[in-house]
């Protein structure tokens, strides 16, 4: 049964319940592995589509599932961007995919039901037909028991009926093999149920992994997010650090550029400044040093000069004395006496002076002191001298060596002698053995040669000359040898000799050195005879002269100096002028910035009181402002005050016009007015006028209700007397009301209103 | 006729409450007037006379009366104060210099005899002109803190934007149904 219902399934929709199982497959295969599935997931909605057009329109279950598969297909092609909607479209799709199948479910049972129904129906046919054939069987023996035309008749009509029963009978079974067709396609339809709910189940697990899925890609989305968020943070804190440490940066770069600027633009004014004040200072030292010396000058010379003007007067004296030779011994000798006082007495002075020139000596003693120094200095200079020495006696020694070494090379050269020798030796020997082939020969050739043995004899002879010479060669050589040796202790000799020289050499430093103590010793001796030449006064005047000279050439000097000096101040008067001039400069810029900022302070102070003005303008216009409303409002409030005081006079006048003229009480305000008020305000009157002219218009047109209203307002404007008023309103009352007497409006001249007709 | 038809208004009891509006020239009675009856801004010239409305608000009838409020004018208000329910004061707030005068013609007005039981709404008209007196101010300038044995209230209003008209004809025929 099965195997057949599946063979028909078989023929029915081919090869698709196992493509169908494959697409469960197949999606599994898509839950697993989610991408790169469009091409295969295509080819099973192509199949699904085949298997569509085999169902013959019947199944729309497969269609449902072909969608479904779609919207996985889309799913994938968004990728991981798999909404919530989504989500429930999916929901809903399942939902009615269910729904489908419970349908499907439903419809073949229904089909069964009917079925049923068209059998029980059959049988009741078949019932019938028995009874049919019963009362058939009952007719035929009324038949025959019968047999009349009418019979005949009616078993025609019989045979009519039972052939339509046939025929009914033909039709449910009929009826019936469609039953059995719709319980195979029950089957069918079974079966399909079946595949399809493995196909829901697998969908329901794709579904349930695809939530998973999903919530994972949410989190991780999350996440990503969040971090992105952090790093853009932390980027943009970076950002802004180094945007701030830029700005740092660059304004210190700035600064340092200003600084190095500044400090090169002072540089060159500080060196200029150091030059000056150097120049400045040295100029100072030496005017003052040169000051110095020439008052120490001046003052010497000028005693000099007063000494010397003693010394004339006291010869010139002598000179008078000797000249008249007639003055008495006495008074001579009284004269001398004078003279030898005044002699004592310069004695004494040249005593003092001598103690002067004591001290003067010991800068004297300092400057010998000096030459001391510079003896010593020399004597330094010896020391070099003998330094000098010494590097010649090394020069000495490397000579030394340089012999030692040509004696070595001598001795390279008796060698090479002593080889040359061992070579003639050789030479000698070789000599032998040739002429003891000679020998040989001559043996050999004696008998052939004997007259050549004399010959081959003188030449033994001549060998034997050979021989001597070369003996004597020897014996020359062996005393060259001999000689050699001799300059070789030549040359020690003259080492010995140089050594002795250097001895010397030490010795004559040594004596130097000597000379040296002896000149301290002599230093020693000046400096007691320079004790000795105090007391002479000849090499004092000597000295004097000297110092003149000195001071002439110093004078000079100075005259030099002071030239310099003057150039120099000149300079300087210059540079004081430069100075001047830049100070008047800044004087005067000073001044002007003086000025200016006076200037400024004014135009301030101007501005200040401009301001102040404004203030006080603005607030003057306020208060002004003020003034007139003020002015305004009291204006306002006396015209208002003088209406109504207009009104207050004008009210009883008026009620005392109307009890005059009660007749003529529409035009007496108008008139009184025009009598009281034509000057003040022509206006009011027009407004007042157009205003009687509304309201007396509105009160004759308006209904009575308004009418009414307007009484009041009618009779203040035409100032009615209050009986005038309230006749009025009577009859306006009168009027309005249904039943109602009439008011009484007076008779005659006196009446109000027009009486009744 | 007329008498008649107002006969059997009276008759059904739907009596027309009848209700001033007063105030100075220029201070948009005649726009508050017509903006309660069509419900629009009409253009006005100055009223010298009176209009007359029949205004309609929730169900109960107004007879509005609109008095002119020039200065000379101003004297005829008291003509038409018999018989009143309630006055419709209008302020502008944006004229500071009159609110004085304003003040007074109030004062001056509800010390009538036949204004004592007269329902007072004030109206601080023009609220939407820059650099107008707010409500409280124009309260304190109209002295209305002395008002004794007066049911009335104050409201801010713009007649051109329609702004505050509702509230103010709200509450009034509240009071007028309350005070019945």
């Amino acid at each position: 049964m099965f195997a057949s219902l599946k063979n028909k399934i078989r023929e029915e929709i081919g090869s698709d319940v196992s493509t169908v199982v494959r697409n469960a497959g197949t999606i599994r295969g898509v839950n697993t592995k989610h991408l790169s599935q469009a091409g295969s997931t295509s080819s099973i909605s192509g199949s699904q589509i085949s298997l569509d057009g085999s169902r013959e329109g019947s199944s729309p279950i497969p269609a449902v599932n072909l969608k479904r598969e779609n919207s996985f297909e889309v799913r994938h092609c968004n990728d991981t961007q798999q909404s919530g909607k989504d989500i429930r479209k999916f929901e809903i799709q399942e939902d009615e995919c269910h729904k489908s199948i419970q349908k499907k479910e439903f419809k073949p049972s229904k089909k069964i039901d009917e079925n049923l129904i068209v059998n029980v129906k059959e049988n009741d046919n078949e019932r019938t037909r028995s009874r049919d054939k019963e009362r058939l069987e009952d007719e035929r023996k009324n038949i025959e028991g019968g047999r009349n035309e009418k019979i005949k008749k009616s078993e025609e009509d019989q045979r009519t009926n039972v052939l339509d029963k046939e025929k009914a009978w033909k039709k449910t079974r009929e009826t019936n093999k469609d039953k059995t067709k719709l319980e195979e396609e029950r089957q069918k339809a079974d079966s399909a149920k079946q595949t399809l709910e493995f196909a829901l189940r697998s969908a329901e697990e794709y579904k349930r992994k695809l939530y998973t899925y999903q919530e994972e890609t949410e989190l991780l989305e999350g996440f990503q997010t969040q971090e992105m968020a952090k790093i853009k943070h932390l980027l943009l804190a970076k950002e802004q650090e180094a945007q701030e440490k830029t700005q740092q940066l660059k304004a210190a770069s700035t600064e340092i550029e200003n600084l190095k600027a500044e400090v090169s633009r002072l540089r060159r004014y500080e060196d200029e400044l150091n030059n000056v004040q150097d120049e400045m200072e040295i100029l100072r030292h030496s005017t003052q040093r040169e000051r110095a010396q020439l008052s120490s000058q001046l003052a010497q010379t000028e005693e000099e000069v007063r000494h010397l003007k003693d010394k004339l007067f006291v010869l010139e004296q002598r000179l008078a004395l000797q000249s008249n030779d007639q003055v008495t011994v006495d008074e001579r000798i009284a004269e001398l006496m004078r003279e030898r006082t005044l002699l004592e007495r310069k004695l004494e002075e040249t005593h003092f002076h001598l103690s002067d020139i004591k001290t003067s000596w010991s800068g004297k003693i300092s400057s010998l002191e000096t030459q001391v120094g510079r003896l010593s200095r020399q004597a330094g200079e010896e020391g070099l001298e003998r330094r000098r020495v010494e590097q010649e006696k090394e020069v000495l020694a490397a000579r030394i060596k340089q012999l030692e070494a040509e004696i070595e090379v001598n001795n390279v050269v008796m060698a090479t002698k002593d080889a040359k020798l061992l070579r003639m030796a050789e030479d000698i020997d070789e000599m032998a053995t040739e002429l003891k082939e000679l020998r040989s020969n001559v043996d050999f050739e004696v008998e052939e040669f004997k007259q050549q043995i004399e010959s081959s004899s003188r030449e033994i002879k001549q060998l034997r000359t050979e021989l001597e010479e070369t003996s004597a060669k020897l014996t020359s050589a062996t005393s060259e040898v001999a000689h050699l040796r001799l300059s070789f202790e030549g040359e020690k000799s003259n080492n010995s000799s140089l050594h002795l020289e250097v001895a010397r050499l030490r010795e004559n430093l040594e004596s130097e050195r000597t000379a040296t103590a002896t000149l301290r010793v002599c230093l020693e001796k000046e400096r007691n005879e320079k004790d000795g030449a105090l007391l002479r006064n000849a090499q004092v005047s000597q000295d004097i002269e000297m110092a003149k000279h000195e001071s002439r050439r110093q004078e000079v000097e100075n005259v030099e100096l002071q030239n310099r000096l003057e150039v120099l101040e000149g300079t300087l008067r210059s540079k004081g002028k430069e100075v001047d001039d830049l100070s008047r400069a800044l004087e005067e810029s000073r001044k002007r910035m003086d000025e200016l900022e006076e200037a400024e302070r004014s135009r301030e102070r101007v501005e200040g009181n401009e301001k102040m003005l404004k203030n006080s303008l603005t607030d003057m216009e306020e208060q002004l402002i003020e003034k007139t409303k003020t002015i305004k409002v009291l204006q306002q409030r006396l015209s208002d005050m003088k209406k109504t005081l207009q009104r207050e006079l004008r009210v009883p006048s008026s009620s005392l016009d109307s009890d005059a003229e009660p007749s003529a009480a529409i035009l007496s305000p108008s008139s009184s007015k025009t009598v009281t008020a034509k000057q003040s305000n022509s206006r009011e009157d027009d407004v007042n006028f157009k205003y009687l002219k509304h309201v007396l218009i509105k009160f004759l047109t308006s209904r009575e209700y308004e009418a009414l209203h307007l009484t009041r307002a009618v009779a203040t404007l035409l100032h009615f007397s209050p009986e005038e008023e309230r006749l009025l309103q009577e009859t306006l009352e009168w009027k309005m009301s249904w039943f109602g007497t009439r008011p009484n409006l007076g008779i005659g001249q006196t009446a109000k209103a027009i009486p009744p007709s | 006729m007329g008498g008649l038809l107002s006969y059997f208004r009276n008759l059904l009891g739907s009596r027309e409450m009848r209700i001033l509006i007063l105030g100075l020239d220029g201070a948009g009675k005649t726009t508050i007037l017509y903006r309660l009856q069509v419900g629009e801004v009409v253009t006005t010239i100055p009223t010298i006379g009176f209009n007359v409305e029949q205004v309609t608000y929730k169900n109960l009838k107004f007879q509005v009366w609109d008095l002119g409020g020039q200065t000379s004018i101003r004297p005829y208000w008291r003509c038409y104060y018999s018989n009143t329910d309630a006055i419709i004061y209008v302020v502008d707030s944006a004229d500071r210099d009159r609110i004085g005068i304003s003040k007074d013609e109030l004062l001056y007005m509800l010390r009538e005899d036949e204004l004592q039981g007269a329902i007072l709404v004030v109206l601080a008209n023009k609220q939407d002109m820059a650099g107008c007196l707010s409500v409280a101010e124009v309260h304190q300038a109209l002295g209305l803190d002395a008002l004794k044995n007066r049911t009335f209230q104050i409201f801010k209003t713009s007649a051109t934007k329609g702004e505050g008209l509702d509230q103010a004809m709200d509450w009034l025929s509240n009071a007028l149904q309350s005070r019945k």
